[in-house]
């Protein structure tokens, strides 16, 4: 057994090793959620840019941040903040929603970085 | 990261003082043909059955398989906990028995989409029912890299038997998948599952499992329900002649819900 973890040891080690490390020029963006609404309820984002969205829950229950074309579900408990890393992303226009209260909805919009 | 990386530690070699001390008896090596994502959803309940059944020429092997039923939780925003109270093995002779039970664990190390690939780990841990029999002891990273709508995903193992009846070796076995996100109910997807053999032994070409085959995923919501109903299956050709069954067919059904 002790072989076996110091082989799955050498693996992750090796697979964390291998990783770069996170894009230290994230853009980044806020996203609130209040009376169960997002605010703002569309968010316009640069097309080939690593995203880091801060999504602040501020209702006391807790949501979900969900998007089927992002690619992203993440449980966010009430009156807290998580992290979503998102892109790089392709212009175009990507619907999320708090899968807790599917009445809450937003949309991201993607453009073309300016010139 | 390193104060995280170092609970994690803690918590990994507890859970296997935990179930190592819970050691019962031969649970026979097989893949579990199953795709792990390295994500977790905190707070988030599972009710899973899958299962499949084998096909082949040999009649030692045709018509066997396995079932599995379980119940789950994502207990923290990286640790999600899965109970297999029941795992079927069906004979050839088309016996159906209870096989063992099952623990396994799924830790999300990184956070979705932050680093060039997504890294997680499985920590499995399998109790024979029947004496005789061997526990299990499996363990992996689960990788995942989305490349617009295609998402891959790759599982390695390491599965080690203990208990008195338990050999020495240590067997490396892999999962992979494919899979396109054409939408939510259809998503296809090309699955392969092997293995090579133990350790420093593998097994000649032919003995050893290699299986490929196409599969899809999906999910629909209950009217009226909190939850999702999520399926997906497989239909997997052994690529070696002696080592892996003709074919395999795999399905998996789930209800999530909060």
């Amino acid at each position: 057994m002790p072989r076996t973890l110091s082989c799955l040891g050498l693996i992750c080690a090796a697979l964390l090793a291998a990783m770069p490390a996170a894009f230290a020029d994230d853009a980044q963006f806020q996203l609130a959620v209040k009376n169960h609404q997002f605010q703002p309820t569309e968010l316009t984002l640069p097309a080939g840019k690593q995203i880091k969205l801060t999504v602040k829950n501020e209702d006391a229950a807790p949501m979900e941040f969900e998007s089927y074309e992002l690619d992203r579900e993440k449980v966010i408990v009430g009156n807290s903040s998580a992290v979503v890393y998102l892109g790089p992303l392709d212009p175009g226009t990507y619907k999320f929603f708090d899968d807790f209260h599917q009445a809450t909805t937003g949309v991201i919009k993607v453009v073309p970085p300016k010139q | 990261m390193l104060s995280f990386l170092k609970r994690f530690g803690r918590l990994c070699a507890g859970i296997a003082l935990l179930t190592g001390s819970l050691a019962m008896p031969h649970v026979a090596q097989a893949a579990s043909y199953q795709i792990y994502s390295p994500y977790v959803e905190y707070g988030e309940n599972e009710i899973e059955a899958r299962g499949y059944i084998n096909q082949d020429d040999d009649r030692a092997v045709d018509g066997t398989g396995k079932l599995k039923l379980s119940i789950g939780r994502g207990l923290t925003q990286f640790w999600a906990s899965e109970l297999y109270f029941a795992k079927f093995e069906r004979e050839a002779s088309g016996n159906t028995h209870l096989e063992a039970v099952e623990w396994e664990n799924r830790f999300q190390l990184t956070p979705q989409g932050k680093y060039w690939a997504d890294l997680g780990l499985l920590v499995e841990t399998e109790f024979a029912t029947q004496a005789g029999h061997s526990h299990e002891f499996k363990v992996g990273p689960l990788m995942a890299k989305s490349f617009g709508r295609t998402v891959a995903t790759v599982n390695l193992f390491l599965e080690r038997e203990f208990g008195p009846h338990a050999d020495s070796d240590t067997e490396f076995s892999y999962a992979a998948n494919l899979r396109y996100r054409l939408n939510p109910h259809f998503e296809p997807a090309i699955e392969i599952y092997g293995s090579p053999g133990d350790i420093g032994e593998f097994a000649p070409k032919g003995e050893q499992r290699h299986q490929i085959g196409p599969g899809f995923y999906g999910q629909f919501r209950l009217a009226g329900s909190p939850g999702k109903i999520k399926y997906s299956a497989a239909a997997l050709h052994g690529i070696t002649s002696a080592g892996s069954p003709d074919w395999t067919f795999v399905l998996r059904l789930e209800y999530e819900f909060f």
